[in-house]
């Protein structure tokens, strides 16, 4: 008998979850909702102990190497900075994110600076991290992300102040993408690794230490020319019009920290 | 009396709470560790722990409550219902074979740990299945999972047999340590000898 119930909650519990999954399966719904209601509920906590961690990381944390790595930014920062000009100096409130703001095309984007409040375990298959900005900042579903080197991904589900980063890398990810040297076009996949781009032309000249940039489009969410990564390896053959080249991400979402969002001007958010 | 039937009345909700706060601990401190595959994932061990204490039905919503928790918290990622799917599967046939083995101290220590391992193999498996593609040293990032379930697995056991409002159905004997009821009043010695 108690059995028997045991095996009912089992069965409605099991049935209910391979429901939601193929619900969710079906395409973009109402889980982005749920996890938007979710993020507003778990948002300010998750904000409140990834401050206290990187209050702790910033004062106490780091090897030589990293404070080694620190210095050399901050020689970076101030040349960047003095290239920058005052005009985008006094934009970003976050001094440490001027780096990356100084980077972003400044013409049509205003930079939003955050922080990673969290990120998925590494021993979960699949990797994506929260970022400190959401609807409360301008961000919306579909904006750049930038972390220090590259486009570090796209904002995929926005709360009042924190949104979910799907990865470049992720294997959701598709741009349309460009070799910078030459302006083949493609198509860039992340691979959960790393990513791949399938130049469309199978015959363009694509060969290993290319850099791999957005394509973008004219008042677009993602600007054009932010890097992706570069291209380590090509595999496949013209022939069987199945080249495509691995490519080495641009920025190492391992130990990326802060990132810069770009919110396009028409929002109304823009300088 | 009527306090324990009121905590047992709010045992549940006390519990699902807490797992919300060690979801929360989880994604946005522990998953920071900057260990080499897996990090110590504080809301998997207590689901289990859990399941080992009280059982499959138990075992199942938690793992179905903690599994929602982390399908829908920032960085959710995958399909929604993956996680839920994962633990609820886990925790209940963890749940069934403890009850029916009724494993000692050291044994609930290692059934623990090895479905933490289930778990994180599982977890992989759905997002196989769901296109969400792996990279990573899946096998290490299991192991090392078990090591690190492993020990948190003597702490999470405790306080699963012990801090439940009501008496545990099966704690007692399930880990093998007194009965969290008769607290105030000492047990005589002869039967804590004898149990073990």
């Amino acid at each position: 008998m108690a059995w028997r119930s045991t095996r009912v909650v089992v069965g409605v519990v099991l049935a209910l979850a391979v429901v939601l999954i193929l619900v969710d399966m079906r395409g973009p719904g109402p889980a982005d909702a749920l996890r938007g209601v979710a993020g507003a509920v778990a948002g300010p906590p998750e904000r409140a102990l990834s401050w206290v961690r990187t209050q702790a990381t910033d004062r106490f944390g780091g090897s030589a190497a990293d404070r080694a790595r620190i210095a050399e930014l901050e020689q970076e920062l101030a040349s960047a900075r003095a290239q920058a000009g005052a005009a985008a100096a006094g934009t970003v409130a976050e001094a440490d994110s001027r780096e990356l703001a100084a980077q972003a095309p400044a013409a049509g984007y205003a930079a939003v600076p955050a922080r990673i409040v969290s990120v998925t375990a590494s021993q979960d298959p699949v990797r994506s991290v929260a970022i400190s900005a959401g609807s409360g900042e301008q961000v919306a579903a579909g904006y750049a992300v930038l972390g220090a080197g590259g486009l570090a991904g796209i904002v995929d589900v926005v709360s009042p102040h924190v949104s979910t980063v799907r990865l470049a890398i992720d294997p959701g990810t598709e741009l349309a993408a460009r070799v910078a040297s030459s302006g083949e076009l493609g198509i860039f996949r992340g691979t959960g690794a790393g990513g791949r781009f399938e130049p469309l032309d199978p015959l363009a000249a694509v060969s290993a230490g290319d850099l791999i940039v957005t394509l973008g489009v004219p008042g677009g969410q993602i600007p054009a020319d932010l890097p992706l990564g570069r291209v380590s390896a090509v595999t496949g053959s013209a022939a069987a019009l199945t080249r495509a080249a691995q490519v080495t991400p641009a920025v190492d979402d391992s130990t990326m920290d802060r990132v810069v969002v770009l919110v396009p001007d028409a929002q109304g958010v823009g300088p | 009396m009527t306090t324990a039937v009121r905590d047992s009345r709010w045992a549940p909700v006390r519990l699902g709470l807490l797992l919300v706060l060690l979801a929360i601990v989880q994604v946005s401190l522990l998953d920071f560790l900057p260990t080499t595959w897996a990090v110590p994932d504080i809301l998997v061990v207590a689901v289990l722990a859990v399941s080992i204490a009280r059982g499959p039905v138990a075992g199942v919503l938690v793992g179905a409550w903690a599994g929602l928790i982390l399908d829908l918290i920032p960085p959710a990622a995958g399909p929604l219902g993956g996680w839920m799917l994962v633990l609820a599967v886990v925790a209940a046939v963890l749940g069934r074979v403890a009850d029916t083995y009724r494993p000692g101290p050291f044994a609930a220590m290692a059934l623990l740990a090895v479905a933490m391992g289930a778990v994180v193999l599982g977890r992989a498996a759905v997002l196989w299945f769901a296109g969400a593609a792996v990279g990573l040293p899946l096998a290490g990032a299991a192991l090392a999972a078990c090591l690190w379930a492993l020990l948190l697995a003597p702490v999470a056991l405790l306080l699963a047999t012990r801090s439940h409002g009501g008496p545990a159905r099966r704690a007692p004997v399930a880990i093998g340590i007194p009965a969290p009821a008769p607290l105030p009043s000492q047990p005589p010695a002869g039967s804590i000898g004898g149990q073990s």
